[in-house]
């Protein structure tokens, strides 16, 4: 009897050791990537209207970092408390910079007259995607028009909603959404926005005037 | 119920010892964090290795705000002739191979500029103790006064040395002065691009003579 039960505890250890293990070596999902392209299927769900994705850039400078997204201007005070709160994520909470930095992808768009931030963990692995009202200064279509301006085109609902990736640049159509932290590192991540149009590259950065005025004042 | 046995109590031990031994794995993470020692674009590097200087890249030196080339890319590039590659590859194994317990992966900032009428490709790794710095001439099919003049082109601005050197950082944007190098890659990852990223008159342009040879642009 006593054989037995020893042996039975034997196994469990064996098998807690084994998943412990396991999930050591895999990080608990955290980390674990696979490329994700612009969903058609993302954006007719969605969205009335289309104006910029981020996230399926090939290059790690542009992925978007979960920090990246709370500390720029893209969402109110109370929606990045719940981002947060849905991913887990604790200033007091021990590996919490591992959660920070976790990838995520984003659309933004217009339904019902209102700009609108959606938010999916790079690999779709938030059970429910995060939809906000957008926190920004300006509208969506403000964008758009600037880049109308600069390129002197119309920019239709097709050029926006392009999910074709282009081989050479490793990217879809459309406008894209960047944030780069300012020279005070953490303070802000600042919003531009980047297209190619007419086999020329845009660039918008509403940001630019507006906090170098902050700054110099 | 009596589950201790003279047999299984150090083997209970030791399976305690595995337990504890992975968690503290675990919790600590399998990264380490090693350290970079980025010189950001500074005019020490610019003045001893260039007559004029063109680019960077190695951007965002703040905190862990790091944007540095890892060997793969510049080998993934048109930045070195095979010849080269094959000089740059030896020399960066046998750095890593010697200082990886203390450095980690080796990854390295870019200056490119003209030296005696030549196109050249500065490397230095970016990491604390490797030291390694090399010197090649550019392979790359465009000369580096063709991307400044395109830039000309598209802000018709004219873009002096002092423009080009600039080492301060901008405030909004966390990006040098002058010119900046990315390494983009294809959809496949199989090759890397050079793009060319500058704020001129305070706005950005871009542009890539290989998109443009790709048709991707113009």
């Amino acid at each position: 009897m006593k054989k037995t039960i020893n042996n039975n505890l034997l196994k469990i250890i064996a098998v807690l050791v084994a998943t412990v293990s396991l999930i050591g070596i895999t990080g608990c999902g955290l980390g674990k990537e696979r490329d994700c392209a612009k969903s058609t299927d993302i954006i007719e769900n969605n969205f009335d209207t289309f104006f910029a994705f981020s996230g399926s850039s090939n290059t790690e400078n542009s992925k978007i970092e979960a920090q990246e997204i709370w500390l720029s201007r893209l969402l109110c005070e109370e929606d990045e408390l719940i981002l947060k709160k849905t991913i887990g994520y604790d200033r007091n909470k021990f590996r919490n910079w591992k959660i920070a930095q976790q990838h995520f992808q984003i659309y933004l768009g217009t339904k019902d007259g209102f700009d609108y931030v959606y938010i999916d963990r790079y690999n779709n692995a938030l059970k429910e995607p995060l939809v906000f009202k957008s926190n920004l200064s300006y509208s969506f279509a403000s964008i758009i028009e600037e880049f109308e301006r600069l390129s002197g085109k119309e920019i239709t609902q097709e050029f926006l909603k392009d999910c074709n990736v282009n081989p050479t640049t490793g990217e879809p159509g459309g406008i894209f959404l960047d944030l780069t932290f300012n020279k005070h590192g953490y303070a802000l991540a600042v919003e531009y926005y980047w297209a190619i149009i007419d086999g020329q590259f845009y660039v918008v950065c509403p940001a630019l005037d507006e906090l170098q005025a902050e700054n110099n004042a | 119920m009596e589950f201790k046995s003279e047999k299984t109590t150090p083997l209970l031990k030791l399976f305690c010892l595995v337990i504890a031994f992975t968690l503290v794995i675990f919790m600590t993470g399998r990264e380490k964090a090693y350290g970079y020692m980025v010189t950001g674009k500074t005019p020490a590097v610019i003045d001893t290795y260039f007559d004029t200087f063109f680019a960077y890249s190695g951007v965002n030196v703040d905190r862990n705000v790091i944007v540095l080339i890892d060997a793969n890319e510049i080998l993934a590039s048109d930045l070195l002739s095979d010849a080269d590659k094959a000089i740059f590859e030896k020399e960066h194994k046998a750095k890593q191979k010697s200082t990886k317990r203390s450095n980690g992966p080796l990854e390295y900032e870019i200056f490119l500029g003209v030296k005696d009428g030549k196109d050249i490709v500065y490397i230095q790794s970016a990491n604390i103790n490797s030291g390694l710095k090399l010197v090649y001439e550019s392979n790359l099919p465009f000369t580096f006064d063709s991307v400044i003049k395109e830039f000309e082109r598209l802000s018709g601005t004219t873009l002096t040395q002092e423009f080009l050197q600039d080492c301060e950082r901008h405030l909004v944007l966390n990006q040098p002065g002058g010119i900046t190098v990315y390494l983009v890659p294809n959809a496949e990852k199989t090759k890397y691009n050079l793009v060319f990223w500058s704020l001129i008159n305070n706005q950005i342009y871009i542009t890539s003579p290989e998109y443009i040879k790709a048709g991707v642009l113009y």
